[in-house]
């Protein structure tokens, strides 16, 4: 037996990630990702027939309407707050909380490697999300004339995208962590999901730019050839800047995530 | 007031617990230990304090005041060193139910820095679940995920087993396979073993000692031999003459309160003594017709310590 008394953050964060790789719900996802993005690549080019309303040269001037398209209908962010609320109370629905609360694994380092490997499943999710939709609109309107300024506007949005999808994420399973069942936990984060999109409404004159809201459509705006619908949506955040958003994600998350964790160390496991 | 072992060197101390669930004091004082080699019952009416006495054993849940501790380390100072020495199975088995057994024990043997696909391979082999690894729980029959969930709890060789129910739910068969499991588990690794359990019988057939608690308090430690009874036994004598036999035993032997029932008389006696006793008739001209153990079974012994209340304390 190993005296070793250093920490057991990053074995358990491997052990998440390799446990939530082997859930059947998280694989699926990953797989179905390339499909439900062809899907929407070809509403655009097959049912909206983008190319006969628009100039498309490239991959850039449908990429905005397929991610659009696919943003609006949730699937990514409803996977993730899923995602994220299951594996916050799956230890505690079926028992298995008993179980890794009495290995030598603190409280905090319980809290913090889940969340780190939920975060990592999400960073794959939506790289395979937003790779599939380069991949398809590549493939239907090829790469001729792609600039360095499209592939810096394109690393920009991912690296936007990115940090909102954290952000759902880390709020979502902090919200879960106060509840002891997975029913419970998707009502609860949900319900954080819902607000999020109510509050959508509001004006930045009306609500601080420092909460999460504010950005559900920000990362499109440095999309250059936005059509005018998307430009009437994004430009709400024009005078907002990345920066911003990394505040927002990190103080809404980071506020959530202080919540579920004073909760969970303190209490009891009586389930 | 502190019930010690009997024989062996103390692994887990149990020192003076409390706790309470807002107003309800559910455990008051409980302390005792547990050494090497030993198996213990925990015994007592529902609720008792018997599952949060184990839940702050294993670290679930806080105490109020009282300490834990393993050898040289204690849950509140050195919680580290203390875990990796436990093992737990408590209430009902524990599992994800999409995940296969291998999942599970990979899982747990990555949380514990001890991934070995041979360590893996032989504990599933230790309870007999080497053929179903690949199979996923939710397939499992409530046997097959009682083993799956004693293979989590010893996979990483722990000192210490706590298994709270570890029979619940099982048919008379996987019973027995528990119960063989957990006697081998204790001889061949040395390990001392705690199980909660209302299966009186189970408790008879495989403990050393059996631990009774009653309403957050352990009111009585009593040591079981290997073959479940108690060294001192419950004897009863078929003489020629009752009386003359009473006060040859009350007289010469001391025991206690020998009576008469059914023309026999019956007495608590050291083993030893039995033969004495017999002995001693005979010189004293009493026929002895039959001497013979009256076995009492843990199921009287707890009625006798515990009552028959079924009031929650």
């Amino acid at each position: 037996m190993s005296n070793n008394n250093s920490s057991y953050l990053l074995p358990f964060v491997r052990a998440e990630v390799m446990k939530l790789w082997a859930l059947p719900i998280v694989r699926i996802a990953m797989a179905a990702s390339p499909v439900a993005m062809y899907l929407f690549v070809a509403e655009v080019y097959h049912i909206d027939k983008l190319p006969l309303h628009a100039p498309v040269r490239n991959l850039f001037d449908a990429l905005p309407w397929v991610l659009f398209d696919a943003w609006k209908t949730l699937f990514l962010q409803m996977f993730i707050v899923s995602l994220a609320a299951y594996a916050a109370s799956v230890e505690s629905q079926y028992g298995m909380i008993r179980l890794l609360c009495a290995q030598p694994l603190s409280r905090t380092e319980y809290v913090l490697g889940k969340g780190v490997a939920i975060s990592i499943h999400v960073t794959a999710l939506t790289l395979v999300f937003l790779g599939s939709a380069v991949a398809w609109t590549a493939l239907y309107s090829g790469v001729q004339g792609v600039s360095w300024a499209d592939l810096s506007h394109l690393a920009i949005y991912t690296l936007a995208l990115l940090i909102l999808v954290q952000a759902l994420g880390w709020t979502a399973y902090s919200l879960g962590l106060l509840r002891r069942t997975i029913g419970g936990s998707l009502i609860t984060a949900f319900g954080f999901f819902i607000l999020l999109t109510f509050a959508a409404a509001f004006s930045s004159d009306r609500m601080r730019p420092y909460f999460l809201v504010r950005y559900i459509f920000f990362p499109w705006k440095y999309f250059p050839r936005l059509s005018s619908e998307l430009r009437s949506i994004v430009s709400l955040y024009t005078s907002l800047t990345l920066l911003n958003l990394l505040l927002a994600a990190l103080m809404s998350s980071g506020l959530a995530l202080a919540i579920g964790y004073v909760s969970f160390v303190n209490r009891d496991i009586t389930e | 007031m502190m019930h010690t072992i009997t024989s062996g060197r103390p692994l887990l101390y149990v020192e003076s617990l409390r706790k309470s669930y807002g107003k309800v004091l559910v455990l008051k004082d409980v302390s005792f230990e547990l050494a090497e080699d030993e198996i213990v019952g925990f015994v007592g009416p529902n609720g008792a304090g018997k599952s949060t006495t184990i839940k702050v054993i294993t670290g679930l849940v806080s105490p109020d005041s009282g300490i834990t501790r393993i050898g040289g380390f204690m849950l509140a100072s050195a919680p580290q060193a203390y875990l990796r020495r436990l093992g737990v199975l408590i209430e009902s088995p524990a599992s994800y139910p999409a995940l296969t057994a291998w999942d599970h024990l990979a899982y747990l043997a990555r949380i514990r820095k001890c991934y070995n696909p041979t360590l893996i391979n032989s504990t599933l082999d230790r309870v007999g679940l080497r053929h179903h690894s690949k199979k996923r729980v939710s397939q499992f029959s409530t046997g097959m995920r009682q083993r799956l969930a004693v293979a989590m709890a010893i996979l990483h060789g722990p000192r210490i087993l706590i298994l709270d129910e570890p029979t619940n739910g099982l048919d008379p068969a996987a019973t027995i396979e528990m119960r063989t499991l957990i006697g081998e588990l204790a001889r061949e690794h040395d390990m001392a073993v705690l199980i909660s359990t209302h299966l009186l019988h189970e408790i008879e057939m495989i403990c050393n000692r059996v631990l009774f608690i009653r309403g957050g308090m352990l009111v009585s430690s009593r040591a079981l031999t290997s073959n479940g009874h108690n060294d001192e036994a419950r004897v009863i004598f078929v003489t020629s003459d009752p009386e003359r036999t009473v006060a040859v035993i009350s007289e010469r032997f001391g025991a206690s309160s020998p009576v008469i029932r059914d023309s026999h008389v019956e007495c608590q006696l050291s083993k030893p003594d039995v033969a004495r006793v017999v002995i001693r008739l005979v010189e004293e001209a009493i026929d002895v017709y039959e001497a013979r153990e009256k076995r009492e079974s843990l199921e009287e012994i707890y009625v006798r310590t515990l009552g028959t209340s079924r009031h929650v304390e």
